[in-house]
Protein backbone atom coordinates (compact mmCIF):
# COMPACT_ATOMS: atom_id res chain seq x y z
CA UNK A 1 0.00 0.00 0.00
CA UNK A 2 1.42 3.47 -0.95
CA UNK A 3 1.56 5.90 1.89
CA UNK A 4 -0.39 9.41 1.20
CA UNK A 5 0.76 11.40 4.83
CA UNK A 6 3.84 10.29 6.99
CA UNK A 7 4.07 11.83 10.38
CA UNK A 8 7.06 11.12 12.53
CA UNK A 9 7.79 13.20 15.78
CA UNK A 10 5.26 15.57 15.71
CA UNK A 11 4.40 18.08 18.05
CA UNK A 12 2.40 20.79 17.72
CA UNK A 13 1.19 24.14 20.35
CA UNK A 14 -0.96 27.42 20.16
CA UNK A 15 1.05 30.23 21.41
CA UNK A 16 4.10 28.63 22.17
CA UNK A 17 2.25 26.73 24.96
CA UNK A 18 -0.59 25.57 24.83
CA UNK A 19 0.23 22.48 23.88
CA UNK A 20 -2.00 20.22 21.70
CA UNK A 21 -0.20 17.47 20.01
CA UNK A 22 2.70 15.31 21.25
CA UNK A 23 5.43 13.15 19.66
CA UNK A 24 2.71 12.03 17.30
CA UNK A 25 3.76 9.43 14.91
CA UNK A 26 1.60 7.27 11.95
CA UNK A 27 1.02 6.70 8.81
CA UNK A 28 -2.33 7.08 6.33
CA UNK A 29 -2.55 4.92 2.93
CA UNK A 30 -3.90 5.69 0.08
CA UNK A 31 -7.59 4.50 -0.45
CA UNK A 32 -8.08 3.95 2.99
CA UNK A 33 -10.51 5.48 5.65
CA UNK A 34 -8.32 6.24 8.70
CA UNK A 35 -10.27 7.86 11.55
CA UNK A 36 -8.31 10.30 14.55
CA UNK A 37 -10.65 9.61 17.52
CA UNK A 38 -9.90 11.34 20.52
CA UNK A 39 -12.45 13.25 23.57
CA UNK A 40 -12.75 17.20 23.08
CA UNK A 41 -9.53 19.05 23.18
CA UNK A 42 -7.65 16.14 22.51
CA UNK A 43 -6.18 17.64 19.29
CA UNK A 44 -7.90 15.88 16.28
CA UNK A 45 -8.78 19.11 15.20
CA UNK A 46 -5.07 20.23 14.78
CA UNK A 47 -3.63 17.45 13.45
CA UNK A 48 -6.75 17.36 10.75
CA UNK A 49 -5.00 20.97 10.06
CA UNK A 50 -1.59 19.69 9.79
CA UNK A 51 -2.78 16.83 7.17
CA UNK A 52 -4.19 19.66 5.35
CA UNK A 53 -1.14 22.10 5.44
CA UNK A 54 -2.49 24.62 7.05
CA UNK A 55 -1.08 24.31 10.23
CA UNK A 56 2.79 23.65 10.51
CA UNK A 57 4.47 21.27 13.30
CA UNK A 58 7.16 22.65 16.18
CA UNK A 59 8.93 19.75 15.85
CA UNK A 60 8.77 16.53 13.63
CA UNK A 61 8.33 16.51 10.36
CA UNK A 62 5.20 15.38 7.78
CA UNK A 63 5.05 14.19 4.72
CA UNK A 64 2.28 14.02 2.18
CA UNK A 65 2.60 12.68 -1.17
CA UNK A 66 5.96 12.05 -0.70
CA UNK A 67 6.73 15.49 -0.52
CA UNK A 68 7.49 17.62 2.89
CA UNK A 69 4.87 19.43 4.20
CA UNK A 70 6.08 23.23 5.14
CA UNK A 71 5.60 26.77 4.48
CA UNK A 72 8.71 26.19 2.06
CA UNK A 73 6.99 23.98 0.02
CA UNK A 74 3.31 25.65 0.08
CA UNK A 75 5.44 28.85 -1.45
CA UNK A 76 5.84 27.21 -4.53
CA UNK A 77 2.66 27.47 -6.83
CA UNK A 78 2.72 24.46 -8.67
CA UNK A 79 2.94 22.38 -5.61
CA UNK A 80 0.18 24.79 -3.67
CA UNK A 81 -2.34 23.80 -6.73
CA UNK A 82 -1.23 20.45 -6.93
CA UNK A 83 -1.68 19.43 -2.99
CA UNK A 84 -4.65 21.86 -2.56
CA UNK A 85 -6.22 19.94 -5.65
CA UNK A 86 -5.35 16.36 -4.19
CA UNK A 87 -6.81 17.19 -0.68
CA UNK A 88 -10.07 18.58 0.39
CA UNK A 89 -10.98 19.91 3.90
CA UNK A 90 -14.71 19.62 5.76
CA UNK A 91 -14.08 21.61 9.02
CA UNK A 92 -16.09 20.82 11.70
CA UNK A 93 -18.17 24.80 11.63
CA UNK A 94 -19.77 25.33 8.40
CA UNK A 95 -20.04 29.01 9.54
CA UNK A 96 -15.90 29.06 9.07
CA UNK A 97 -16.03 27.00 5.66
CA UNK A 98 -18.76 29.16 3.87
CA UNK A 99 -17.91 32.51 3.83
CA UNK A 100 -19.83 33.95 0.72
CA UNK A 101 -22.90 35.41 0.60
CA UNK A 102 -24.82 32.28 -1.49
CA UNK A 103 -24.65 28.96 -2.03
CA UNK A 104 -23.75 28.91 -5.77
CA UNK A 105 -20.59 31.79 -4.89
CA UNK A 106 -19.05 28.96 -2.28
CA UNK A 107 -19.32 26.04 -4.40
CA UNK A 108 -17.55 27.99 -7.07
CA UNK A 109 -14.76 29.05 -5.13
CA UNK A 110 -12.69 26.58 -5.51
CA UNK A 111 -12.75 26.06 -8.49
CA UNK A 112 -12.20 29.77 -9.67
CA UNK A 113 -9.08 29.54 -7.26
CA UNK A 114 -7.80 26.84 -9.53
CA UNK A 115 -8.60 28.97 -12.54
CA UNK A 116 -11.81 26.44 -14.03
CA UNK A 117 -13.14 28.57 -17.24
CA UNK A 118 -16.85 30.05 -16.45
CA UNK A 119 -18.35 27.54 -18.68
CA UNK A 120 -16.47 24.86 -17.01
CA UNK A 121 -17.69 26.32 -13.31
CA UNK A 122 -21.51 26.55 -14.12
CA UNK A 123 -21.91 23.40 -15.50
CA UNK A 124 -19.86 21.80 -12.41
CA UNK A 125 -21.83 23.74 -10.14
CA UNK A 126 -25.09 22.66 -11.08
CA UNK A 127 -23.64 19.23 -12.03
CA UNK A 128 -22.38 19.05 -8.14
CA UNK A 129 -25.73 20.36 -6.78
CA UNK A 130 -27.46 17.93 -8.51
CA UNK A 131 -25.42 15.05 -6.99
CA UNK A 132 -25.80 15.82 -3.45
CA UNK A 133 -29.26 17.29 -3.86
CA UNK A 134 -29.07 21.26 -3.46
CA UNK A 135 -30.22 22.23 -6.53
CA UNK A 136 -32.73 24.03 -4.93
CA UNK A 137 -30.63 26.23 -2.68
CA UNK A 138 -28.03 27.58 -4.96
CA UNK A 139 -28.84 30.97 -5.04
CA UNK A 140 -30.13 30.89 -1.21
CA UNK A 141 -27.93 32.49 1.59
CA UNK A 142 -25.76 30.15 3.96
CA UNK A 143 -27.76 31.97 6.82
CA UNK A 144 -31.02 30.92 6.37
CA UNK A 145 -29.37 27.14 5.56
CA UNK A 146 -30.66 24.20 8.36
CA UNK A 147 -27.04 22.82 9.52
CA UNK A 148 -28.09 19.73 7.64
CA UNK A 149 -27.84 22.22 4.73
CA UNK A 150 -24.58 23.51 5.33
CA UNK A 151 -23.04 20.54 5.98
CA UNK A 152 -23.76 19.02 2.75
CA UNK A 153 -22.79 22.86 0.83
CA UNK A 154 -19.65 22.64 2.72
CA UNK A 155 -19.14 19.35 1.29
CA UNK A 156 -20.93 20.40 -2.25
CA UNK A 157 -17.40 23.35 -2.13
CA UNK A 158 -14.70 20.40 -1.47
CA UNK A 159 -16.44 18.25 -4.10
CA UNK A 160 -16.16 20.10 -6.84
CA UNK A 161 -12.01 19.67 -7.51
CA UNK A 162 -12.73 16.17 -7.00
CA UNK A 163 -10.17 15.74 -4.58
CA UNK A 164 -8.38 12.31 -3.91
CA UNK A 165 -8.17 12.98 -0.49
CA UNK A 166 -10.95 13.72 2.08
CA UNK A 167 -10.52 15.49 5.61
CA UNK A 168 -13.28 15.75 7.49
CA UNK A 169 -13.11 17.30 11.13
CA UNK A 170 -16.82 15.97 13.13
CA UNK A 171 -18.46 15.73 9.94
CA UNK A 172 -22.01 14.04 12.09
CA UNK A 173 -21.71 16.55 15.02
CA UNK A 174 -24.94 18.42 15.65
CA UNK A 175 -26.40 16.99 12.65
CA UNK A 176 -30.52 15.36 13.06
CA UNK A 177 -30.52 11.02 11.79
CA UNK A 178 -31.15 11.75 8.10
CA UNK A 179 -27.85 14.29 7.86
CA UNK A 180 -25.83 11.84 9.90
CA UNK A 181 -26.82 8.91 7.11
CA UNK A 182 -26.47 11.41 4.18
CA UNK A 183 -22.94 11.72 5.64
CA UNK A 184 -22.93 8.55 6.27
CA UNK A 185 -23.39 7.06 2.41
CA UNK A 186 -21.66 9.88 1.13
CA UNK A 187 -18.67 8.48 2.76
CA UNK A 188 -19.16 5.09 1.66
CA UNK A 189 -19.48 5.88 -1.52
CA UNK A 190 -16.30 7.61 -1.55
CA UNK A 191 -14.61 4.45 0.06
CA UNK A 192 -16.37 2.83 -3.54
CA UNK A 193 -14.48 5.18 -5.28
CA UNK A 194 -11.46 4.44 -3.86
CA UNK A 195 -10.63 7.68 -1.75
CA UNK A 196 -8.58 8.59 1.12
CA UNK A 197 -10.28 9.32 3.78
CA UNK A 198 -9.42 10.75 7.45
CA UNK A 199 -11.95 11.48 9.73
CA UNK A 200 -11.78 13.16 13.08
CA UNK A 201 -14.55 11.94 15.47
CA UNK A 202 -15.34 11.06 19.14
CA UNK A 203 -18.52 9.04 17.75
CA UNK A 204 -17.46 5.18 18.31
CA UNK A 205 -20.43 3.72 16.47
CA UNK A 206 -20.45 6.47 13.23
CA UNK A 207 -16.06 5.33 13.20
CA UNK A 208 -16.96 1.72 13.05
CA UNK A 209 -19.15 1.98 10.54
CA UNK A 210 -16.91 4.04 7.98
CA UNK A 211 -13.15 3.29 8.87
CA UNK A 212 -10.45 0.59 8.44
CA UNK A 213 -7.82 1.60 10.75
CA UNK A 214 -7.84 4.57 13.65
CA UNK A 215 -5.88 5.67 16.25
CA UNK A 216 -6.86 7.15 19.37
CA UNK A 217 -5.48 10.57 21.17
CA UNK A 218 -5.53 10.79 24.59
CA UNK A 219 -5.58 13.92 26.93
CA UNK A 220 -2.14 13.96 27.01
CA UNK A 221 -2.03 14.65 23.20
CA UNK A 222 -0.62 11.69 22.37
CA UNK A 223 -1.17 8.58 20.66
CA UNK A 224 -2.58 6.13 22.77
CA UNK A 225 -3.69 3.46 20.06
CA UNK A 226 -2.93 2.92 16.39
CA UNK A 227 -4.36 -0.22 14.70
CA UNK A 228 -7.49 -1.78 12.67
CA UNK A 229 -10.53 -0.62 14.12
CA UNK A 230 -12.42 -3.62 15.56
CA UNK A 231 -9.14 -4.12 17.61
CA UNK A 232 -8.76 -0.50 19.05
CA UNK A 233 -12.87 -0.25 19.94
CA UNK A 234 -12.47 -3.71 21.55
CA UNK A 235 -9.76 -1.94 24.02
CA UNK A 236 -12.42 -0.72 26.47
CA UNK A 237 -10.20 0.14 29.10
CA UNK A 238 -7.83 2.31 26.93
CA UNK A 239 -10.99 4.10 25.11
CA UNK A 240 -12.44 4.56 29.21
CA UNK A 241 -8.72 6.37 30.10
CA UNK A 242 -9.02 8.16 26.60
CA UNK A 243 -12.70 9.32 27.41
CA UNK A 244 -14.55 7.95 24.58
CA UNK A 245 -16.33 6.10 26.50
CA UNK A 246 -17.78 6.25 30.21
CA UNK A 247 -18.41 3.32 32.64
CA UNK A 248 -22.15 4.82 32.86
CA UNK A 249 -22.28 4.12 28.91
CA UNK A 250 -22.36 6.13 26.03
CA UNK A 251 -25.21 8.72 25.68
CA UNK A 252 -26.28 7.66 21.72
CA UNK B 1 -38.78 47.28 29.20
CA UNK B 2 -35.25 47.40 30.15
CA UNK B 3 -32.55 47.94 27.41
CA UNK B 4 -31.97 43.91 27.22
CA UNK B 5 -35.76 43.65 25.61
CA UNK B 6 -34.86 46.65 23.72
CA UNK B 7 -32.17 45.37 22.12
CA UNK B 8 -33.58 42.57 21.54
CA UNK B 9 -36.72 44.15 19.65
CA UNK B 10 -33.92 46.23 17.39
CA UNK B 11 -32.82 42.71 16.61
CA UNK B 12 -35.61 41.11 15.27
CA UNK B 13 -36.67 44.31 13.57
CA UNK B 14 -33.39 44.47 11.90
CA UNK B 15 -33.55 40.76 11.09
CA UNK B 16 -36.94 41.35 9.77
CA UNK B 17 -36.23 44.49 7.76
CA UNK B 18 -33.73 42.61 6.02
CA UNK B 19 -35.50 39.60 5.01
CA UNK B 20 -38.82 41.53 4.08
CA UNK B 21 -36.48 43.37 1.88
CA UNK B 22 -35.16 40.36 0.54
CA UNK B 23 -38.69 39.32 -0.49
CA UNK B 24 -39.50 42.27 -2.61
CA UNK B 25 -35.59 41.20 -5.00
CA UNK B 26 -37.39 37.61 -5.36
CA UNK B 27 -40.64 39.68 -7.09
CA UNK B 28 -40.92 39.93 -11.51
CA UNK B 29 -40.88 43.42 -11.48
CA UNK B 30 -39.21 45.54 -13.71
CA UNK B 31 -35.95 46.80 -12.32
CA UNK B 32 -36.22 43.42 -10.29
CA UNK B 33 -34.58 42.42 -14.03
CA UNK B 34 -32.52 44.83 -15.17
CA UNK B 35 -28.47 43.74 -15.18
CA UNK B 36 -27.74 44.77 -11.75
CA UNK B 37 -24.76 46.85 -13.88
CA UNK B 38 -27.24 48.87 -15.67
CA UNK B 39 -29.27 49.38 -13.12
CA UNK B 40 -26.65 50.86 -10.72
CA UNK B 41 -25.39 52.97 -12.92
CA UNK B 42 -28.39 53.98 -14.54
CA UNK B 43 -30.09 55.24 -11.17
CA UNK B 44 -26.37 56.55 -9.99
CA UNK B 45 -26.92 58.39 -13.10
CA UNK B 46 -30.37 59.80 -11.97
CA UNK B 47 -29.10 61.10 -8.76
CA UNK B 48 -26.57 63.18 -10.21
CA UNK B 49 -29.11 64.59 -12.50
CA UNK B 50 -31.01 65.01 -9.26
CA UNK B 51 -27.92 66.82 -7.73
CA UNK B 52 -27.63 69.40 -10.65
CA UNK B 53 -31.36 70.14 -11.32
CA UNK B 54 -31.62 73.75 -11.06
CA UNK B 55 -35.62 74.39 -11.82
CA UNK B 56 -37.89 73.40 -9.31
CA UNK B 57 -40.24 71.93 -11.70
CA UNK B 58 -37.54 69.49 -13.08
CA UNK B 59 -37.38 68.32 -9.39
CA UNK B 60 -41.02 67.57 -8.93
CA UNK B 61 -41.23 66.32 -12.35
CA UNK B 62 -38.32 63.50 -10.79
CA UNK B 63 -40.52 62.54 -8.17
CA UNK B 64 -42.66 60.82 -10.00
CA UNK B 65 -39.89 58.52 -11.19
CA UNK B 66 -39.16 56.64 -8.49
CA UNK B 67 -43.03 56.48 -7.78
CA UNK B 68 -43.49 54.53 -11.29
CA UNK B 69 -40.42 52.23 -10.97
CA UNK B 70 -41.78 51.40 -7.59
CA UNK B 71 -45.40 50.26 -9.09
CA UNK B 72 -43.76 48.83 -12.05
CA UNK B 73 -41.13 46.90 -9.92
CA UNK B 74 -44.02 45.24 -8.02
CA UNK B 75 -42.93 47.34 -5.13
CA UNK B 76 -46.66 48.66 -2.35
CA UNK B 77 -46.13 52.34 -2.86
CA UNK B 78 -47.15 52.93 1.13
CA UNK B 79 -44.31 50.92 1.82
CA UNK B 80 -41.97 52.53 -0.20
CA UNK B 81 -42.86 55.97 0.85
CA UNK B 82 -42.85 54.83 4.43
CA UNK B 83 -39.13 53.41 3.72
CA UNK B 84 -38.32 56.84 1.93
CA UNK B 85 -40.24 59.48 3.92
CA UNK B 86 -40.11 58.71 7.66
CA UNK B 87 -36.32 59.57 8.54
CA UNK B 88 -33.60 60.74 6.19
CA UNK B 89 -35.92 63.87 5.14
CA UNK B 90 -37.38 64.88 8.12
CA UNK B 91 -33.48 65.26 9.13
CA UNK B 92 -33.20 66.89 5.82
CA UNK B 93 -36.26 69.34 6.97
CA UNK B 94 -34.26 69.87 10.22
CA UNK B 95 -31.23 70.91 8.21
CA UNK B 96 -32.84 73.06 5.65
CA UNK B 97 -35.22 74.42 8.08
CA UNK B 98 -33.10 77.45 9.51
CA UNK B 99 -32.36 78.17 5.88
CA UNK B 100 -35.90 79.61 5.48
CA UNK B 101 -35.15 82.31 7.53
CA UNK B 102 -34.20 85.65 6.39
CA UNK B 103 -30.72 85.24 9.04
CA UNK B 104 -29.16 82.61 7.09
CA UNK B 105 -30.73 83.33 3.81
CA UNK B 106 -31.44 87.03 3.34
CA UNK B 107 -34.27 88.06 0.26
CA UNK B 108 -37.59 89.03 0.32
CA UNK B 109 -39.88 88.42 3.15
CA UNK B 110 -43.12 86.25 2.70
CA UNK B 111 -43.77 85.74 6.27
CA UNK B 112 -42.96 87.59 9.12
CA UNK B 113 -42.63 85.71 12.43
CA UNK B 114 -41.41 88.57 14.74
CA UNK B 115 -40.62 92.46 14.46
CA UNK B 116 -38.21 93.84 16.28
CA UNK B 117 -38.40 97.38 17.41
CA UNK B 118 -34.81 98.45 16.77
CA UNK B 119 -32.49 96.49 14.32
CA UNK B 120 -30.76 94.06 15.35
CA UNK B 121 -27.28 93.15 13.99
CA UNK B 122 -29.04 94.50 10.79
CA UNK B 123 -32.11 92.63 11.03
CA UNK B 124 -35.37 94.23 11.52
CA UNK B 125 -37.29 91.03 12.45
CA UNK B 126 -37.11 87.44 11.99
CA UNK B 127 -39.01 86.46 8.76
CA UNK B 128 -39.53 83.87 6.09
CA UNK B 129 -37.91 84.44 3.04
CA UNK B 130 -39.05 83.43 -0.58
CA UNK B 131 -35.29 82.79 -1.51
CA UNK B 132 -34.54 80.95 1.59
CA UNK B 133 -37.70 78.71 1.21
CA UNK B 134 -36.62 77.99 -2.28
CA UNK B 135 -33.08 76.86 -1.15
CA UNK B 136 -34.93 74.88 1.17
CA UNK B 137 -37.61 73.16 -1.04
CA UNK B 138 -34.28 72.47 -3.06
CA UNK B 139 -32.33 70.69 -0.43
CA UNK B 140 -34.67 68.55 0.92
CA UNK B 141 -36.41 67.54 -2.43
CA UNK B 142 -32.79 66.27 -3.46
CA UNK B 143 -31.79 64.49 -0.23
CA UNK B 144 -35.46 62.55 -0.66
CA UNK B 145 -34.68 62.10 -4.70
CA UNK B 146 -31.51 60.55 -4.08
CA UNK B 147 -32.85 58.43 -1.25
CA UNK B 148 -35.11 57.10 -3.44
CA UNK B 149 -33.71 56.24 -6.59
CA UNK B 150 -31.07 54.37 -3.06
CA UNK B 151 -34.35 52.72 -1.76
CA UNK B 152 -35.12 51.37 -5.27
CA UNK B 153 -31.59 49.88 -5.56
CA UNK B 154 -31.63 48.25 -2.26
CA UNK B 155 -35.10 46.90 -2.70
CA UNK B 156 -34.76 45.48 -6.15
CA UNK B 157 -30.97 44.36 -6.28
CA UNK B 158 -29.55 41.68 -3.98
CA UNK B 159 -26.43 42.60 -2.18
CA UNK B 160 -24.60 40.34 -3.72
CA UNK B 161 -25.30 41.83 -7.03
CA UNK B 162 -24.80 45.39 -5.39
CA UNK B 163 -21.46 44.58 -4.86
CA UNK B 164 -20.85 42.60 -7.80
CA UNK B 165 -21.76 45.64 -10.09
CA UNK B 166 -19.05 47.80 -8.19
CA UNK B 167 -16.86 45.80 -10.55
CA UNK B 168 -18.11 48.36 -13.42
CA UNK B 169 -17.00 51.12 -11.72
CA UNK B 170 -13.26 49.58 -10.86
CA UNK B 171 -13.82 48.17 -7.38
CA UNK B 172 -11.07 46.47 -6.66
CA UNK B 173 -11.66 42.57 -6.56
CA UNK B 174 -10.14 42.06 -2.59
CA UNK B 175 -12.22 45.00 -1.87
CA UNK B 176 -15.52 43.40 -3.31
CA UNK B 177 -14.40 39.99 -1.64
CA UNK B 178 -14.29 41.80 1.74
CA UNK B 179 -17.91 43.31 1.07
CA UNK B 180 -19.26 40.36 0.08
CA UNK B 181 -17.96 38.39 3.05
CA UNK B 182 -18.70 41.24 5.57
CA UNK B 183 -22.67 40.21 4.04
CA UNK B 184 -22.58 36.76 5.14
CA UNK B 185 -20.82 37.17 8.21
CA UNK B 186 -23.67 40.16 9.74
CA UNK B 187 -25.76 37.92 9.90
CA UNK B 188 -24.06 35.13 12.07
CA UNK B 189 -22.99 37.77 14.31
CA UNK B 190 -26.98 39.21 14.49
CA UNK B 191 -27.74 35.42 15.31
CA UNK B 192 -25.28 35.52 18.23
CA UNK B 193 -25.69 38.94 19.68
CA UNK B 194 -29.58 37.33 19.86
CA UNK B 195 -28.25 34.62 21.70
CA UNK B 196 -26.72 36.44 24.06
CA UNK B 197 -29.51 38.81 24.88
CA UNK B 198 -32.01 35.51 25.20
CA UNK B 199 -29.83 33.85 27.31
CA UNK B 200 -29.93 36.59 29.98
CA UNK B 201 -33.55 37.65 29.34
CA UNK B 202 -34.14 33.52 30.77
CA UNK B 203 -32.43 34.08 33.62
CA UNK B 204 -32.87 37.58 34.39
CA UNK B 205 -35.56 37.73 37.66
CA UNK B 206 -35.03 41.51 38.62
CA UNK B 207 -34.67 44.41 36.18
CA UNK B 208 -31.32 44.93 35.90
CA UNK B 209 -30.27 48.53 36.82
CA UNK B 210 -28.70 50.18 34.00
CA UNK B 211 -24.48 50.07 35.84
CA UNK B 212 -24.72 46.44 35.59
CA UNK B 213 -26.53 46.69 32.47
CA UNK B 214 -23.39 48.60 31.02
CA UNK B 215 -21.36 46.41 32.68
CA UNK B 216 -22.85 42.96 30.90
CA UNK B 217 -23.00 44.44 27.48
CA UNK B 218 -19.11 45.74 27.79
CA UNK B 219 -17.85 42.10 28.98
CA UNK B 220 -20.36 40.95 25.53
CA UNK B 221 -18.58 42.82 23.15
CA UNK B 222 -15.68 41.05 24.28
CA UNK B 223 -16.88 37.68 23.96
CA UNK B 224 -18.52 38.67 20.36
CA UNK B 225 -14.63 40.34 19.47
CA UNK B 226 -12.95 37.20 20.71
CA UNK B 227 -15.66 34.73 18.69
CA UNK B 228 -15.15 36.95 15.92
CA UNK B 229 -11.40 36.39 16.04
CA UNK B 230 -11.40 32.89 16.38
CA UNK B 231 -14.22 32.79 13.30
CA UNK B 232 -11.70 35.02 11.10
CA UNK B 233 -9.09 32.44 11.87
CA UNK B 234 -11.18 29.25 11.05
CA UNK B 235 -12.24 31.66 7.64
CA UNK B 236 -8.93 31.93 6.70
CA UNK B 237 -7.80 28.05 7.28
CA UNK B 238 -11.13 27.09 4.96
CA UNK B 239 -9.72 29.70 2.25
CA UNK B 240 -6.18 28.73 2.62
CA UNK B 241 -7.19 25.12 2.80
CA UNK B 242 -9.92 25.96 -1.21
CA UNK B 243 -6.47 26.71 -2.67
CA UNK B 244 -7.08 31.04 -1.83
CA UNK B 245 -4.27 32.83 -3.78
CA UNK B 246 -3.65 35.55 -6.42
CA UNK B 247 -6.96 35.56 -7.69
CA UNK B 248 -10.14 35.02 -6.23
CA UNK B 249 -12.40 36.32 -9.98
CA UNK B 250 -16.04 35.95 -8.95
CA UNK B 251 -18.50 36.85 -11.47
CA UNK B 252 -22.27 37.09 -11.97
CA UNK B 253 -23.37 38.36 -15.48
CA UNK B 254 -26.72 38.23 -16.52
CA UNK B 255 -27.84 38.14 -20.06
CA UNK B 256 -28.98 41.33 -21.18
CA UNK B 257 -32.70 41.28 -22.10
CA UNK B 258 -35.51 43.72 -23.61
CA UNK B 259 -35.70 45.05 -20.56
CA UNK B 260 -32.47 46.30 -19.99
CA UNK B 261 -32.83 48.42 -23.15
CA UNK B 262 -36.06 49.73 -22.42
CA UNK B 263 -34.53 50.99 -18.84
CA UNK B 264 -31.09 52.59 -20.63
CA UNK B 265 -33.99 53.80 -22.79
CA UNK B 266 -36.03 55.52 -20.08
CA UNK B 267 -32.70 56.71 -18.76
CA UNK B 268 -31.63 58.39 -21.63
CA UNK B 269 -34.72 60.09 -21.94
CA UNK B 270 -34.73 61.57 -18.43
CA UNK B 271 -31.45 62.95 -19.01
CA UNK B 272 -32.86 64.55 -22.73
CA UNK B 273 -35.59 66.19 -21.14
CA UNK B 274 -33.56 67.63 -17.94
CA UNK B 275 -30.96 69.01 -20.89
CA UNK B 276 -33.95 70.64 -22.71
CA UNK B 277 -35.30 72.16 -20.09
CA UNK B 278 -32.34 73.49 -18.78
CA UNK B 279 -31.79 75.00 -22.14
CA UNK B 280 -35.26 76.41 -21.87
CA UNK B 281 -36.24 74.69 -25.31
CA UNK B 282 -39.11 72.58 -23.34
Amino acid sequence: MSSIFLLKGVDYSYYGKDIALKNISLEIYKSECFAILGANGSGKSTLLKILDGLYFPKKGSVVAFDEPLSEKAFNNEGFKEFFRKKVGFVFQDPDSQLFLPTVKDEIAFAPMQIGYSKDKIKSLVSEIAKELGIEGILDKYPFRLSEGEKKKVAIASVYTLNPDVWLLDEPIFSLDPKSQWWIVDFLKELKIKKKTIVVATHNLGFAKMIADRCCVLNDNHEIAAIGDIESVLKNKSLLEESNLIHQSGVIA
Amino acid sequence: MDFVEKTLREIAVAVEMSAYSSEFVERDGFLQSIEPRLKLSGLLGLIILVSFAEQIRLLIFYCFIPIIFSLLSKIELSFFLKRILVFIPIFALTLALPAIFNFVTPGDAILYLTKFKHTVFSLDGIYITKQGLHSALFLFLRITLSVAYSVLIVLTTKWTDIVYALRAFFVPWVVILILLMSYRYIFVFIRTVENFFIAKKSRSIKKSDALSGYEWTSNRIGILLKKSFDLSEGVYLSMQSKGYGKTSIITQKKPISVNDYMWLFSVFSVVALSVLANMDIL
